[in-house]
């Protein structure tokens, strides 16, 4: 057993001997942890968007290219800054959330019915196997489920989606086994970190 | 001006992205700018949107600023962290931004703190999800049961554990092949039910949106 010597190892082993410090309750250890993760990934997003794109950006394409009209766009970025200012002019952010929002909704309205259109395309296929047939019939039975509107008042859409619920819980199943495998597996990459790199005890 | 402006502006861009969206692939709308370049303008206009989101990198930090300074102000609980916070945050990010991504004390931070503050935190998680199953078992109705007994399958189908009680050479193809056939075709159903649901909600949206009936984006006056 060699327990390391590294002040990072020890750092690291700390922040994970803090964070796990809150399932025995609330601590001071753990509020600084916690309070220390939002700052820094705040910051680090800050650093990424700085080194990344805003000067890389700038020098390209104002300073080496002389496209000046990316100078109104910045300035219309500058209005975000409005939201958080005292006095009458926060309606001015709304000028760049509304390009934004217009520039995203742009590319929902003219792309994104392709990969449903295919999923339902998919879903029409011959029924040439039982599983084919189930999934049919199930896929039938979840639509079910989601019409309000229609609701109890077919017997038939009414049976539908009460077996619809059922397949959709099969579907929430299978999402939850992942999701608590993947969590285990972390936990596991942590503990065998701090056997293995920080305690120096041989593990596997 | 406060609003009329705005939705305007919303709609010639929805408009004007839709329309490079859809016809962009036929025709190559080509322009040259004064150094001699040429880009495609969509991409170009893109590429200035991005920029101006990209302007309001410090929104979060100056959000965290007014949060904190107000704790500290009134001296609410916690108040003592609001200031490490606010230590951390500036240090941080003077740091990124003085030595670049690659900088020797800010990639140290990065790996020495914030990979295992984020992995352990994530890890977290596995306890409470845990504690969630327990309470689902509580509820006894058939919706919660085979919802855990789906997840319980799932995880033996992963792992080299559901394979030895119960071997993907034998019956049904074991632990792994319910898994398969799990995974396949009832929650394959299931979430194609889910996304096009999600689909049909966020187009509905989006299809307000360009109308001009839906302005809750704007924020209330």
């Amino acid at each position: 057993m060699h327990v390391s010597t590294d002040p990072q190892v020890w750092v690291m082993a700390l922040c994970t001997l803090a964070v796990y410090s809150y399932l025995y309750k609330e601590n001071p250890f753990w509020r600084l942890a916690e309070y220390s993760l939002v700052a820094l990934y705040t910051s680090y997003q800050v650093a990424n968007l700085w080194n990344n794109y805003l000067i890389p950006r700038t020098k390209t394409y104002i300073i080496e290219r002389h496209q000046y009209y990316y100078i109104v766009f910045g300035l219309l970025g500058l209005l975000y800054y409005f939201r958080y200012l005292p006095g009458k002019l926060q309606w001015l952010a709304r000028y760049p959330i509304a390009l934004e929002v217009g520039w995203g909704l742009g590319a929902v309205i003219a792309v994104s019915p392709r990969s449903p259109m295919q999923q339902l395309a998919d879903s029409m296929r011959p029924l040439t196997n039982v599983n084919d047939v189930i999934f049919f019939l199930l896929l039938l039975t979840a639509f079910m489920y989601f019409f309000f509107t229609v609701g109890k008042r077919s017997p038939v859409v009414s049976v539908g989606g009460k077996v619809g619920r059922l397949v959709l819980m099969v579907a929430l199943g299978t999402a939850f086994g992942n999701t608590i495998q993947g969590r285990i597996s972390l936990f596991l990459q942590r503990l065998s970190f701090l056997l293995s790199n920080w305690l120096g005890i041989p593990i596997g | 001006m406060r609003r009329e402006i705005p939705i305007i502006l919303t709609i010639v861009f929805l408009l004007v992205r839709a329309l490079f969206e859809l016809i962009g692939p036929l025709y190559d709308f080509q322009i040259t700018f004064p150094d001699g370049t040429k880009e495609n303008l969509f991409t170009s206009i893109s590429n200035a949107v991005v920029y101006m989101s990209v302007v309001a990198l410090f929104m979060g930090v100056w959000n965290l600023t007014r949060n904190h300074v107000g704790n500290i102000r009134r001296k609410r609980e916690n108040w003592p962290y609001s200031i490490w916070l606010l230590v951390v945050l500036y240090a941080y990010a003077i740091i990124g931004i003085v030595e670049g991504m690659e900088g020797k004390h800010f990639e140290w931070i990065y790996t020495g703190v914030i990979v295992p503050l984020d992995s352990t935190t994530f890890s977290l998680l596995a306890f409470f999800i845990a504690s969630a199953a327990y309470r689902a078992f509580r509820v006894r109705s058939l919706e919660a049961g085979l919802m855990m007994v789906v997840a319980f399958i799932i995880m033996m189908g992963n792992t080299s554990l559901g394979n030895a009680i119960w071997s993907q050479t034998s019956w049904l193809g074991g632990f792994k092949g319910i898994r398969d056939w799990l995974m396949n075709v009832p929650n394959g159903a299931g979430f194609r039910a889910i996304n096009l649901g999600l689909f049909i909600g966020a187009y509905v949206t989006a299809v307000r949106v360009a109308l001009g009936l839906e302005r809750r984006y704007l924020g209330v006056d």
